[in-house]
């Protein structure tokens, strides 16, 4: 069950507002490489998963991730927390403005809403673990185009931590990989499903 | 210590504990992770204790007025304020 901790991971301390920034950064929010993504993710592959290990690191991860989304709103948030009509039209952000105001809305940063079609979640221990290593490298090169187009310090700093936590986690999915082809039984490690236990 | 720095040694004990948890969650009997773990969690609890009593709850259970429900105080975590660095 879920608690909630009054702080962010991260501060989040954005001095000056750009839209044109939140539109961008937006996709780590609810886009298909974004924390709810890898949150929804990892929470939900882990009740299939047949080691305490996996299931605490997927558990423990997935919580993580929520707390990055929270961070990735809170920019989205402090880059739209104060636009004049001029920089509403200049920078493009019209379009997400007249359906979502500076609501923050989980949607990629091409306008299409979040959706669990981004993610994958097979019931099988080695497929989720390679998706998950997938997934946080995806979520890396996300942040390295965010930092390529992004100019404000501000903004860059917390982006590098996310980008550093998506590095870590990334060891730590290819280090459950490597233990669990260690534990499967080499003789068919892909033709078993430890998590698939048919009723005979 | 100001509020500020009193929130960013919170932020660096909690950051300790998460990422050992995610180390021993793999781990689970590495002897010096779990002793670091639990000597984080002392420096995590007392820095916590003044971080509630100087700044404001963390969760829900911190709070002890009987007079003001203080938890829905701001500012909240996603919030600019204007006296930030």
């Amino acid at each position: 069950m879920w608690n909630y901790e009054k702080t962010l991971q991260y501060p989040v301390k954005i001095k000056n507002p750009n839209p044109q920034m939140a539109k961008i950064i937006i996709s780590q929010f609810g886009g298909p490489d974004g924390e709810l993504g890898a949150s929804m993710r990892y929470l939900s592959q882990r009740y299939s998963m047949p080691y305490d290990d996996v299931k605490g690191m997927l558990n423990d991860i997935g919580t993580e991730e929520l707390g990055h989304m929270e961070m990735v709103g809170a920019i989205v948030h402090q880059l739209t927390r104060c636009l004049s009509e001029e920089e509403i039209k200049k920078s493009g952000f019209d379009a997400y403005f007249v359906d979502h105001g500076i609501g923050v809305f989980p949607q990629f940063a091409s306008g299409t809403p979040w959706t669990a079609a981004t993610i994958g979640v097979k019931g099988d221990i080695i497929a989720d673990l390679v998706e998950d290593m997938g997934a946080e490298q995806k979520a890396r090169v996300t942040y390295d185009n965010i930092l390529t187009l992004a100019d404000d310090p501000d903004v860059k700093d917390v982006i590098r931590f996310l980008r550093e936590r998506e590095i870590v986690h990334f060891q730590r999915f290819g280090e459950a990989l490597s233990r669990t082809q260690q534990r499967l039984d080499s003789k068919n490690f892909y033709a078993f499903n430890p998590s698939l236990k048919l009723k005979k | 210590m100001d509020k500020n720095e009193l929130q960013m040694q919170l932020l660096s004990y909690k950051f300790c504990l998460q990422e050992l948890g995610l180390y021993l969650d793999s781990h689970p009997h590495d002897q010096a992770a779990l002793t670091q773990f639990q000597q984080c969690k002392e420096n995590y609890n007392s820095c916590k204790a003044q971080y509630v009593r100087e700044v404001g709850p963390l969760v829900r259970e911190d709070v002890t007025s009987t007079e003001h429900w203080n938890w829905i105080d701001g500012p909240w975590p996603w919030e600019y304020k204007e006296d930030d660095k």
